[in-house]
């Protein structure tokens, strides 16, 4: 009820907070935690113990964010996991929440999985995909398809070098259990069986069969420009 | 087990083991494992959770008369097209299962009384039930009142405890111009007259305030329906329109 009224007098507020132009030197940060909203209202709660709140603006152009939260969230009020990237504006004294987030980019929402109880650690990017339900994680340790089919979990030697400046990857490996070859491309990507949207998608050919879904980077490299996780 | 540290493709599992889609050895694995992880039992039961409103929304649906011909023959139910022999007679094979029934009943009591053994008791063990489960919850999924027409028009949602009726119109047409829709619950008792629940707004998704928590508003209703009323809604609370849909209104606890 409190959150409730809270995002209700947020919202009168928040036609004024958007007309605010971003600065365009500012950093951009990507942040992860969950968003509840209210009407047009939203607020973003940074994961861990000492998550703090921001007002959300959405300023991705298109509402993409609050287009996302309605699609997700079960109900209003419900939080759903988001990785977001903007600026993050300090707010008046006295108000609350005391930071705003002028999201520019929806990285991630998810209204199942992990979400904030999530450590990424040194995982580089994860794909992920459906019928049947595999995972292939990217590390400086190595790549690993995981599945419960008959292949169970294999593991091929680590890539090397930086991440491409476009966003793709392409990554080829060998080891005796086969081959693999992973393909992710910048673009909304869609997971079939949870509806959860991504910024990858990913083609994986294990052995000669084809596997798509959809993907995401990890946490040391999901922000762009001069950011710096939070 | 090193899919532990998996939570996305445990989800991932975990909803198509809810759907049905998981199977053969993959589904054999995965339940082998879920015996074993509170975390995997509650993901599914968190999936199961999530689809059971869907499952309830789809409405029911007679077979066709041919399916149901050919139920009957096989449980015996109809009478058989032509003249059956003894092999398909069912006085033989009722006479038979008995004379097998008994001869392996001895047989049973003769080893038993040979070698007496120790029977294992089967444990059965108790499944953590996770807290985060859909709340209890009335539900109404309303078609068209039609006897041609079993379009799904209407579903509404209230938790027991809310005084606020979630309501999405599926098929719903748009009111005929100057006039409202409006939500009725039907008590069990014939006779008795509808009771108003309220206007419904002319979004695609919207609430209706209750007049007390739906446990109080609805458990009386076992049916809800929508009628076309004057802009506004029935005068003097009585309902005077069309029935346009109807449906069961379902507790979900």
């Amino acid at each position: 009820m409190r959150l409730a009224l809270l995002l209700a007098a947020l919202a009168t507020l928040a036609g004024a907070a958007a007309a605010a132009d971003p600065d365009p030197r500012a950093a951009r940060h990507a942040l992860r935690g969950t968003l509840v909203m209210q009407g047009d209202a939203g607020v973003f709660r940074t994961c861990g113990d000492k998550g703090r709140e921001h007002f959300l603006v959405d300023a991705t152009g298109g509402a993409e964010i609050t287009a996302a939260y309605r699609e997700l969230a079960a109900s209003p009020g419900v939080p759903v996991f988001m990785e977001l990237v903007g600026i993050v504006v300090e707010r008046p004294a006295g108000a609350l929440p005391d930071r705003a987030l002028q999201a520019e980019r929806l990285a991630r929402a998810e209204r199942s999985g992990p979400g904030c109880r999530r450590v990424l650690g040194r995982i580089e990017a994860l794909a992920i995909g459906s019928a049947p339900a595999w995972q292939v994680e990217v590390s400086p340790a190595g790549v690993t398809f995981a599945s419960l089919e008959e292949r169970g979990m294999l593991a091929f030697p680590p890539r090397t070098g930086e991440w491409p400046a476009d966003g793709a990857l392409r990554y080829e490996g060998r080891s005796e259990t086969g081959t693999l070859s992973l393909a992710l491309e910048p673009g909304r990507c869609r997971d079939a069986s949870s509806g959860n949207l991504y910024p990858l998608t990913a083609r994986v050919v294990l052995n000669g069969t084809e596997y798509r879904g959809c993907a995401f980077r990890g946490r040391s490299t999901a922000a762009t420009g001069p950011a710096a996780a939070r | 087990m090193q899919y532990r540290n998996k939570p996305e493709l445990q989800d991932r599992l975990a909803a198509e083991y809810a759907l049905g889609t998981l199977r053969g050895g993959a589904r054999l694995r995965f339940e082998a494992w879920m015996r074993e992880d509170a975390a995997l039992r509650r993901a599914v039961e968190a999936w199961q959770a999530r689809l059971a409103p869907l499952a309830e929304a789809v409405p029911e649906r007679a077979p066709p008369r041919r399916v149901w011909q050919a139920v009957e023959r096989r449980i015996g139910a109809a009478p058989a097209a032509a003249e059956a022999g003894w092999w398909d007679s069912l006085a033989f094979w009722r006479n038979w299962g008995l004379i097998a029934t008994g001869c392996t009943a001895a047989l049973v009591g003769a080893l038993a009384l040979r070698a007496p053994q120790v029977v294992e008791v089967p444990v059965i063990r108790q499944v953590e039930v996770e807290s985060r489960r859909m709340q209890p919850s009335y539900i109404a999924v309303l078609q068209a009142a039609g006897e041609k027409d079993d379009r799904m028009m209407f579903v509404a949602y209230a938790p027991r405890h809310s005084d606020e009726l979630w309501v999405k119109r599926m098929e719903l047409p748009e009111e005929p111009h100057n006039h409202s829709y409006e939500l009725w619950g039907l008590p069990a008792k014939e006779g008795e007259p509808p009771v108003s629940l309220g206007v419904l707004p002319s979004n695609e998704k919207s609430t209706i305030k209750l007049a007390a928590a739906a446990d109080q508003s609805l458990r009386d209703f076992p049916a809800l329906a929508i009628t076309v009323e004057p802009l506004g809604g029935a005068k003097g609370g009585k309902s005077s329109g069309i029935v346009v849909a109807k449906g069961h209104c379902m507790r979900f606890w």
